[in-house]
């Protein structure tokens, strides 16, 4: 799609259409809502500025999506040697942290129960990703198995988990609806 | 075209943050086929993102603005120092054809393919040309093709209405609200808009709807269950509810009272007529008052406009305690203030104090 002429209400249209979608996108990667909205921002005014250039021929969505990869990977980067720095300065000054564990609700509780009845690998393979934050190659490579294998059982664990929460979804979107709405 | 592991597979990709751009575009394309497919991912991104990320705020509005603000800055907007009459001459050429437009509107009105129904402060029942029928609300519009009935039979509504409609296998009825669809084939349902235009209630109370939103996300409700919308969230959730007394919205009775199944999510609801306890501000009470709080705050606004305190669809901020009642920043006299207070401020203990106040800290300017 070539992208329309530099005017803001066409612009405001490229973002009602594409906004949800690339945010989900980056939220999936940095894990966070609020520096995924940050980064989004970004990329559409990186984009509005790409596009007053006269050689910006690519699909408008094509490019917010490759601009919200790779900038939420670099903030993974960039949050990784931050904490680094951290670990490091602490022990310097041999501070010691406590953890507070916050109060797990109703839905977390079902959540982890759910994971801990997946079967043996499935639920081994989810937790490295979802909990130990591994990539899929560096599962494969822990495991001796084939990246596919990995693909394939966290397939398999989001159609079990999908199952086994089905019936606390819709609280799930019950309290998601009303309490932000409240807020 | 995937199949369903595929798609099982690249959701899980995607959602442990695995996915390629392409990967994240081909999911993008699989929801937009049909609701049911946005649907689906939407409740996946709902387990995976709770796990993680359970406190969001929905900043759509103002992530635009931010990004408004910045192109604006980077736009260099010429100062000129002689007028570019071109702009205001274009500007002129649109109100032109625009009050042209207008006069040929009011001229061929009558050949209009279109009839609108718009309620005062009283119901208005419609019969339609398949037997059908809508009592439509006060302060609501209904527009109806000329053409209803022979090619479809869509309808647009603003506000509220209830609906009984003829079941036709062949052609949907369908309700559109600019920024929700109402698909039904035969049933009786109530939508009813809050006050604040921000939440709609769809009660169903014999036969079945199907719901869209604009984002493609959607649900079905059967008979005794309820889909609510919040505009600004853009969320649909259906709920289980017994309702024990059906709409009689002609003769203005109270449309309903809900009361909580012990499976349903709604076993946390108080009754819309019943004031929140002390325990309204535990954690499962304040989901049962920010529920109620739509229905509780439409009510009141509803007397206020009748009470032509205030028009519909004009902004409003207003405080009401068990000492006073204040709208739009002006105190009401104590004869408003004592009925007001009758029929909301619950009983309280003897030095009790109560308040509730919508939009009070940022009151709209009175001009």
């Amino acid at each position: 799609m070539i992208p329309e002429s530099r005017n803001i209400y066409a612009f405001e249209r490229l973002f009602n259409e594409h906004y949800a979608a690339v945010l989900l996108y980056s939220t999936t990667i940095v894990k966070s809502r609020n520096n995924a909205e940050d980064i989004v921002q970004q990329a559409f005014i990186s984009l509005w500025q790409k596009m007053g250039s006269a050689d910006f021929h690519t699909s408008v969505r094509s490019y917010l999506y490759k601009t919200v990869y790779h900038a939420s990977l670099d903030f993974l980067k960039h949050e990784k040697i931050k904490k680094r720095y951290e670990n490091e300065t602490i022990q310097a000054g041999n501070e010691t942290i406590h953890e507070t564990g916050g109060d797990t609700t109703e839905i977390q509780k079902r959540l982890q129960y759910a994971i801990d009845e997946l079967p043996k690998q499935c639920g081994r393979i989810f937790k490295m990703s979802r909990f130990d934050g591994l990539k899929y190659t560096e599962i494969a490579a822990a495991l001796h198995i084939s990246e596919k294998t990995v693909e394939n059982q966290m397939g398999k664990a989001l159609k079990i988990l999908r199952e086994a929460l089905k019936d606390y979804l819709p609280l799930i979107l019950f309290l998601l609806n009303f309490y932000y709405a409240g807020r | 075209m995937l199949d369903d592991n595929q798609i099982e597979i690249l959701i899980a990709k995607l959602f442990s943050g695995e996915a390629s751009p392409e990967e994240a575009m081909q999911l993008e394309d699989w929801a937009s086929l049909s609701p049911s497919n946005r649907y689906y991912l939407n409740k996946c991104s709902t387990i995976f993102l709770m796990a993680d990320d359970d406190d969001y705020i929905d900043n759509k509005h103002s992530v635009w603005k931010n990004i408004k603000d910045a192109v604006q800055k980077q736009n260099d907007l010429p100062k000129a120092a002689t007028m570019n009459w071109r702009l205001p001459g274009v500007a002129a050429s649109v109100v032109l054809i625009l009050t042209i437009g207008l006069l040929m509107i009011n001229i061929f009105k009558k050949g209009s393919d279109k009839i609108v129904y718009q309620t005062g402060p009283s119901f208005r029942k419609i019969s339609l040309k398949d037997a059908s029928e809508i009592i439509v609300s006060p302060n609501s519009f209904v527009t109806i093709d000329k053409e209803y009935g022979t090619g479809n039979r869509k309808i647009k509504l603003r506000g509220s209405a209830y609906f009984s409609v003829v079941h036709n296998p062949s052609s949907a009825f369908i309700i559109d609200m600019g920024f929700l669809y109402i698909k039904d084939l035969g049933t009786r349902f109530n939508v009813i808009t809050s006050a604040t235009g921000d939440t709609v209630f769809i009660n169903v109370t014999e036969g079945a709807v199907s719901v869209y939103d604009d984002s493609g996300a959607a649900e079905n409700a059967g008979a005794g269950e309820k889909v609510i919308y919040s505009k600004l969230q853009k969320k649909l959730s259906v709920f289980r509810v017994k309702q024990t007394q059906a709409v009689d919205t002609i003769s203005k009775k109270k449309a309903h009272s809900f009361v909580p199944l012990a499976d349903s999510p709604s076993e946390n609801y108080l009754y819309p007529s019943q004031y929140p306890p002390d325990e309204g501000y535990t954690p499962k009470g304040k989901r049962a008052l920010m529920y109620n709080d739509s229905i509780k705050t439409g009510r009141i606004i509803s007397d206020m406009i009748k009470d032509g305190f205030i028009s519909a669809g004009q902004p409003l901020s207003f405080k009401l305690t068990n000492h006073e009642f204040i709208i739009n920043g002006k105190p009401k006299n104590e004869a408003i203030f004592q009925r007001y207070k009758k029929k909301y401020v619950p009983p309280l203990k003897e030095s009790g104090e109560w308040e509730w106040s919508h939009n009070f800290t940022n009151p709209p300017v009175e001009h």
